[in-house]
């Protein structure tokens, strides 16, 4: 078992420097599409509120590079593996193909990562603002590890599931995108009662746990973010696994040719 | 004749492409929408239309402002990605080369077959805007925008296509796959201003956007937010600048991509 | 008692599919891929799996090695069921599924090699030296291919390395779909030896399918022709060529000697043979046609070149007629 998870380890590894310059090219074009993106937003915000729109907009937009990154990385990545007919040279060996689609939370880490910093320091350089200083180092690290979570259990059900049906990557595209509208909004602005709801929603609550922990936020629901967060992290993982399952008896009855995504 | 034939194939090409693709069709509308609404929720919730306008420094409605940005980013891109880009696109599925033997010279090949498409797709998105303008500037002025849009879609396309197509030889000559459009392509839509108005860049940034013709095409079509201001000798001027440099960069591109074929073939690069 | 290695018994699998026309309408459709397929592999053999495309070749392969569920009917691997056992079917089968496929670009051969090694287990220096004992053998080392990332490889590259991987594990099953596809001469050639040497020299059994009737009739010990789902003779290639046709036509150009007549050639002949004999004269010379049976071959002809000989007659050409392997596909699988 431990030879397979480094055999995986190694793979990754060794497949991020080999596909270096697309990953660097990857981050560049990410960092300036939101680039362009936030320039437009600042043509709202008064000079006075510049800073704190900044950091709010730069740790949000932090967190949903999280997200997108694991959805194209390990997400996108499956139809490539399927095609690569990996399916069935893992199963061959007694490995579930789902063991290395997992691995490329190695990917999916750096990539988001090293983008949060280009951005970071590319936004610090434009606007003269200092964006990543961080008040509760610890907590902002486990919100990151539950925002992980979630993404990467997403990002297995969705790819469990494109092995079964097909669902259009533009969608995903889509939908990922609309969801830095929905991390944004402060918790503050909203009506007490619609509070929690809010942050029920998958990702929100651990979107929410970075900006407390950067101080863009206030902490009134921490308590009740945290308990969410890790709940739903764990139901979340707890579904990816189940369908993980399920499609790999259904690869073995139906054959992989069968998994029909176009 | 021929040109007709390519100009159809392209169109051809394209109903085919939408009619297996639906979900792309699809995004192809909710896109625009999508970034206008992020855009401008963001702009709301961190300022206000005020600050806007005095940021800008003009009397200008955000909505329409960012209405015509969105449109004219989007036909941008296109061209940009159809025509700089379809070396990259022929190159990873491996028709580069019958691309390259058709019997018309390589940049009217891509050229032709792709207008139809821009048009249909660019005025499509214009058309799903048009009750957004509607609603912010009543029925005349709504309708006004739509057609000052219009206009900056058609003539903008003019020195673009020659401008990507210089892109699209230079792509030709590297022998490189990676994707490089893909961090070029917002690095020109931010220094011509797409959704930041380039004259209020640093002066080294100005004199590079003044280059770009997609600069002039924003221009053009943001003339459409502007509250009740006289537009007419503005818009003129604008028109002729993209007119010139149809010429100019058509030309440029028409020698340079001939060029590039040449080199190509002979290096090995398809 | 030979040792059975692969039993398949009554192998039946349909799949479901949906045929598309235009935008909406689909239609649903059942295809029977096998119809009962049963057949035994025996230890130190080639087995040979032919048929025309869609016969159901690799649906029958991927059963056998645990990729896909039959409906019904048993199939058993050395000893172990391919559906409750699958885990220990797959330790010992080494499988190739398509030449072109299954391995990462830009990962260099030798890199893709210990990266499937590590998922069986195997780890350090043992898996480098296996690692560099499959290169070599294969060739790729000969051709100094085994540090080039896999998306710099030729077919041919490819198909060794897929034939090294299964390899890799010393399996004591090989199950190979058209391992040969898209080789040139010398590497098919060096494919099928080194098959048949692992196979009738170290014991271990080979499945291979293939169109290819030379590289089937030279290689495979027996061979089984698949036809819509269901194997339509099984036999050596031998056997199956007795199936078609029971006769062996011989042709012989000869230049009579003067004192021998037509007549006196074609009573001297017919008392060799048992069945026809037809002489006629040509502008070259006398052509002999004779029909035998199998059995009488090499006793009948080695005779009747005696006699000729005798008579003074000179031999210019012989030419022995056989079916080919190709006529029995065409004439069992209904091929036009
Ligand atoms: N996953 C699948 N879904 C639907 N139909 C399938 C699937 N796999 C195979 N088939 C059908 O089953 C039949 C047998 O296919 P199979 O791949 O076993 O043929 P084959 O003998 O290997 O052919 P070839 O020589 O072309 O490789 C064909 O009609 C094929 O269309
Ligand atoms: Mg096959």
């Amino acid at each position: 078992m431990w030879v397979k998870v480094k055999a995986v380890i190694w793979l990754h590894t060794l497949r991020l420097w080999r596909y270096g310059m697309s990953f660097i090219n990857m981050i560049l074009s990410q960092v300036l599409w939101i680039l362009l993106f936030i320039m437009g937003v600042l043509l709202f915000v008064p000079p006075e509120h510049l800073t704190v729109a900044l950091r709010m907009a730069y740790w949000t937009i932090a967190a949903w590079s999280v997200i997108s990154s694991f959805s194209s990385l390990v997400g996108g990545w499956t139809s490539f593996f399927i095609l690569m007919g990996m399916v069935e040279e893992h199963l061959l060996r007694n490995t579930s193909p789902f063991t290395t689609i997992i691995g490329r939370v190695l990917t999916g880490t750096t990539v988001s990562f090293a983008i949060m910093i280009a951005m970071g320091y590319a936004f610090s350089w434009i606007f003269g603002r200092v964006l990543m200083t961080v008040e509760r180092p610890p907590l902002i690290l486990m919100a990151f590890a539950l925002l992980i979570v979630e993404s990467l259990s997403y990002a297995l059900s969705i790819s469990a599931t494109s092995m079964r049906t097909s669902i259009s990557e533009q969608f995903l595209e889509i939908l990922n995108f609309g969801i830095i509208g929905l991390l944004i909004i402060p918790v503050s602005v909203l009506p007490e009662y619609a509070r929690l709801i809010y942050l029920a929603i998958p990702y929100v609550a651990p979107t929410y746990m970075i900006k407390v922990s950067v101080g863009g936020e206030s902490p009134i629901l921490m308590r009740e973010a945290a308990l969410i967060s890790v709940i739903e992290s764990i139901l979340m993982a707890f579904i990816a696994l189940r369908l993980i399952r399920s499609v790999e008896e259904h690869i073995r009855r139906k054959g992989v040719r069968a998994v029909g995504f176009w | 004749m021929g040109l007709w034939t390519l100009l159809k194939s392209g169109l051809v090409l394209d109903i085919y492409f939408f009619k297996n693709n639906r979900a792309q069709l699809v995004s192809m509308f909710a896109w625009p929408y999508i970034l206008l609404a992020l855009m401008l929720g963001m702009g709301f919730l961190f300022g206000s239309a005020e600050t806007f306008k005095s940021n800008v420094g003009v009397e200008a409605d955000p909505v329409v402002f960012f209405v015509a940005s969105t449109l004219i980013a989007m036909a941008s891109l296109s061209v940009m990605w159809e025509v700089g880009g379809t070396v990259l696109y022929h190159r990873w599925i491996g028709t580069l080369p019958y691309v390259l033997i058709a019997p018309y010279r390589t940049s009217i090949t891509l050229v032709m077959s792709y207008i139809p498409r821009y048009l249909l797709w660019s005025f499509m998105q214009l058309s799903e805007f048009v009750p957004v303008l509607i609603w912010r500037e009543g029925l005349v002025g709504g309708l006004a925008d739509t057609l000052v849009m219009g206009l900056a879609i058609v003539i903008g396309m003019l020195p673009l296509l020659g401008f990507a197509a210089i892109f699209g030889s230079f792509l030709l000559t590297i022998k490189e796959e990676t994707n490089v459009l893909s961090w070029l392509n917002p690095i020109i839509l931010i220094l011509s201003g797409a959704f930041y108005p380039a004259y209020l860049f640093p002066i080294w940034a100005r004199f590079l956007s003044m280059l770009l013709p997609t600069t002039y095409t924003f221009e053009l079509a943001r003339l459409s937010s502007l509250v009740g201001a006289p537009k007419l000798a503005e818009m003129t001027f604008l028109i002729a600048v993209l007119l010139g440099m149809s010429f100019l960069y058509n030309a440029l591109s028409f020698t340079l991509m001939g060029k590039a074929e040449k080199r190509a073939l002979k290096s090995g690069a398809v | 008692m030979k040792e059975e290695v692969v039993a398949a018994e009554n192998l039946r699998k349909s799949y479901e599919t949906y045929l598309r026309r235009g935008l909406f309408n689909r239609e649903r459709k059942v295809v029977e891929a096998l119809k009962g397929v049963s057949f035994r592999i025996y230890r130190g053999e080639v087995f040979g799996l032919l048929g025309p495309n869609g016969a159901g070749k690799t649906t029958t392969v991927k059963i056998l090695s645990t990729l896909l569920l039959p409906d019904s009917g048993v199939a058993t691997v050395l000893g172990y069921d391919v559906v409750k056992e699958a885990v220990e079917v797959r330790r010992r089968i080494g499988v190739s599924l398509t030449v072109e496929k299954g391995f990462f670009w830009k990962l260099t051969g030798r890199e893709n090699l210990m990266y499937f090694g590590m998922l069986y287990g195997m780890d350090g220096a043992e898996l480098k030296q296996r690692v560099q004992k499959m290169l070599e053998l294969v060739g790729l080392e000969e051709l100094g291919s085994s540090d080039k990332l896999y998306e710099e490889y030729s077919l041919g590259m490819k198909a060794r390395l897929s034939i090294a991987r299964a390899l890799l594990t010393d399996p004591e099953l090989l199950i190979l779909d058209e391992p040969t596809l898209g080789l040139d001469p010398p590497s098919a050639r060096l494919l099928r030896e080194l098959l048949i040497k692992v196979a009738h020299q170290e014991g271990k059994t080979v499945l291979i399918t293939t169109h290819n009737m030379f590289e089937a009739e030279i290689m495979c010990d027996r061979l089984a022709i698949i036809n819509e789902g269901t194997i339509v003779a099984m036999d050596t290639v031998e056997g199956l060529k007795k199936l078609v046709s029971d006769e062996i036509t011989l042709e012989m150009l000869v230049v009579l000697p003067a004192r021998v007549s037509l007549k006196q050639l074609r009573e001297e002949i017919s008392e060799v043979v048992s069945s026809r004999v037809e002489v006629d004269p040509m502008e070259e010379g006398t052509r002999i046609r004779v029909v035998m049976r199998p059995l009488e071959k090499e006793q009948a002809t080695q005779e009747m070149l005696r006699r000729l000989h005798s008579m003074g007659c000179s031999v210019r050409r012989i030419e022995v007629k056989e079916p080919t392997l190709e006529d029995v596909f065409i004439e069992l699988t209904g091929g036009n």
